[in-house]
């Protein structure tokens, strides 16, 4: 009984003791934003691996899931006699939810994985150090450009998630099923508010690129300099920054109606 | 060693630095100095400390307690953003090259002078291809460090540790794993580097014969302190220790030596 105290003990002294790393982390990250000189180039280095690089994936799920929830939303919605409101559904299911959440996932196993997985292989080979003996600070060099870029990289994949579901769902329910493109398109623009939907995703985009950027980045920064350290690095990267991103939707929507 | 401190012929002075990594202790009461522009070899059995030396005095890790004087000013005390302005007068070749992956070996020693100077590209392109050419790495600079050779790797790691003339050259195991042809390329690299700039340099190595060539003066790492003297000082001491490490001079490997009390690789 008393192992099990001390076990549960050490893990929430664990978890406190992680929790205000994360914190001086992002602490850090935040003030480098600032720091001169400012690292544009690779901060436009990192969109182009983070963002650019992601928009296949991107589109091709976007396009996917668009279509899949066309299809099952008319087979749901004939059953009442409401398939006119197909357009509403696709689009405030992607708007609000599904494009976010699913960007972010898709985004943490492409993106984040292989942004914890570089900085942890820098750390192994003892590239991190060799930067610090150059009097070069990697929080400001690699960390901070790599986390700042994903914050502006997420919303705007999310947007192309979104765009591309909405074309597949207008194919399904317009071009396969038959429902009129003007009642479809009508349909979706009266169910939807800027500030409360549009505005509403980007914000949760926002967050979940706040999230991804930052842990990817912590983990890999914190890893163990050993292969096994790279590998544990990337999978607890893609573990925490899901769960996160599922946990803080439902804060996000609970709290603020998003 | 307040004397130590202030004297102006020592560039490195250690007084009374514990180490310890977990329950592992790796220094204990570590007092010691290094002469400013002189060639101070570092020597001892595995898991005495010594890379871990190297990376006190660069400050990558700090000390439990203990004070380490640069040029007289205890860094121990400094926050990591003062640290910075240490480093700059401080190079170091770390044991397997460290150089960053992703770019190629000209941008690699080009990567601190874009940083820390007002060059204009064309001084540095030339600054960059000086230091390549003195170390036999005029043909490589094009190339990833992915795809050098272990030699060529140990010269651009020197290269970039001397790009910007530091005043202190630490170098970690600077002829492991390389053929004896590039050893001797490596010293005589080390030795000229030494003469041209008056840098104080560091060397672990566990190249016994290599060097104790080179070395001006020599610090043995024991479980129990450090010893030191000169090369013949060192040949003469009746310590069993330091006896079985200079006796390998013939062998030129220490690997196999335990440090006293059998403490664990550092």
């Amino acid at each position: 009984m008393i192992e099990l105290i001390r076990e549960l003990g050490f893990l929430v002294y664990r978890f406190i003791y992680d929790l205000g790393r994360f914190g001086m982390f992002a602490l850090s990250v935040v003030k480098n934003l600032f720091v001169r000189p400012l690292r544009w180039r690779r901060f436009c280095e990192e969109i182009f691996k983070e963002g650019v690089l992601s928009i296949v994936i991107i589109c091709v799920s976007g396009l996917a899931v668009g279509m899949v929830l066309s299809l099952q939303g008319y087979n749901t919605l004939i059953r009442f006699g409401a398939e006119e409101t197909l357009g509403a559904v696709v689009g405030l299911s992607l708007v609000r939810e599904l494009g976010p959440v699913l960007t972010a996932l898709l985004t943490t196993g492409r993106a984040g994985s292989a942004t914890a997985a570089e900085i942890a292989t820098m750390v192994k080979d003892e590239q991190l150090d060799g930067l610090r003996m150059m009097s070069i600070d990697p929080m400001h060099l690699i960390v901070t450009p790599k986390a700042a870029s994903m914050i502006l990289v997420m919303p705007l994949l999310s947007a192309m998630f979104i765009c591309c579901g909405l074309f597949g769902g207008w194919m399904i329910g317009v071009l396969l099923m038959g429902i009129d493109g003007g009642t479809y398109l009508t349909s979706m623009e009266s169910s939807m508010t800027f500030a409360d939907d549009v505005a509403g995703s980007l914000l949760k985009s926002v967050i979940f690129g706040i999230l991804v950027g930052l842990i990817s980045t912590y983990r890999g920064f914190t890893a163990t300099p050993t292969s096994e350290g790279v590998s544990s690095a990337t999978t607890s990267t893609v573990v925490f920054a899901s769960v996160c991103v599922l946990i803080s939707d439902y804060f996000i929507t609970a709290l603020w109606g998003v | 060693m307040k004397s130590a401190r202030n004297d102006k012929s020592v560039a490195i002075a250690l007084e009374g630095v514990n180490m310890s990594f977990g329950t592992r202790r790796v220094m204990h009461d570590l007092t010691c100095e290094f002469a400013r522009g002189k060639i101070t070899v570092i020597l001892g059995g595995s898991g005495s400390g010594k890379s871990t030396l190297l990376r006190l005095i660069g400050g990558l890790i700090r000390p439990q307690s203990g004070a380490i004087y640069i040029d007289g000013r205890d860094v121990t005390k400094l926050a990591e953003s003062d640290m910075y302005d240490v480093r700059r007068d401080i190079g170091m070749m770390f044991q397997h090259g460290a150089l960053l992956d992703s770019i190629s070996v000209f941008d690699n020693l080009a990567f601190p002078l874009h940083e820390h100077t007002d060059m204009s590209e064309d001084d540095i392109a030339d600054e960059v291809r000086d230091r390549l050419d003195a170390v036999g790495l005029a043909n490589a600079e094009d190339l990833l460090p992915g795809q050098l050779s272990g030699g060529m790797l140990k010269r651009a790691a020197l290269a970039r540790a001397i790009i910007q003339r530091p005043k202190i050259l630490l170098c970690d195991e600077p002829f492991s794993g390389l053929d004896p042809i590039s050893v001797k390329r490596i010293e005589a690299l080390l030795l000229q580097v030494n003469q041209r700039y008056e840098m104080t340099t560091l060397l672990v190595s566990h190249h016994v014969a290599t060097t104790m060539r080179m070395a001006n003066h020599v610090l043995v790492l024991k479980a129990s302190g450090a010893v030191s003297g000169s090369p013949e000082e060192m040949r003469a001491s009746a310590d069993p220790l330091i006896h079985n490490l200079l006796s390998d001079e013939l062998t030129d490997n220490i690997d196999d030596i335990e440090p006293e009390g059998g403490a664990a690789r550092a």
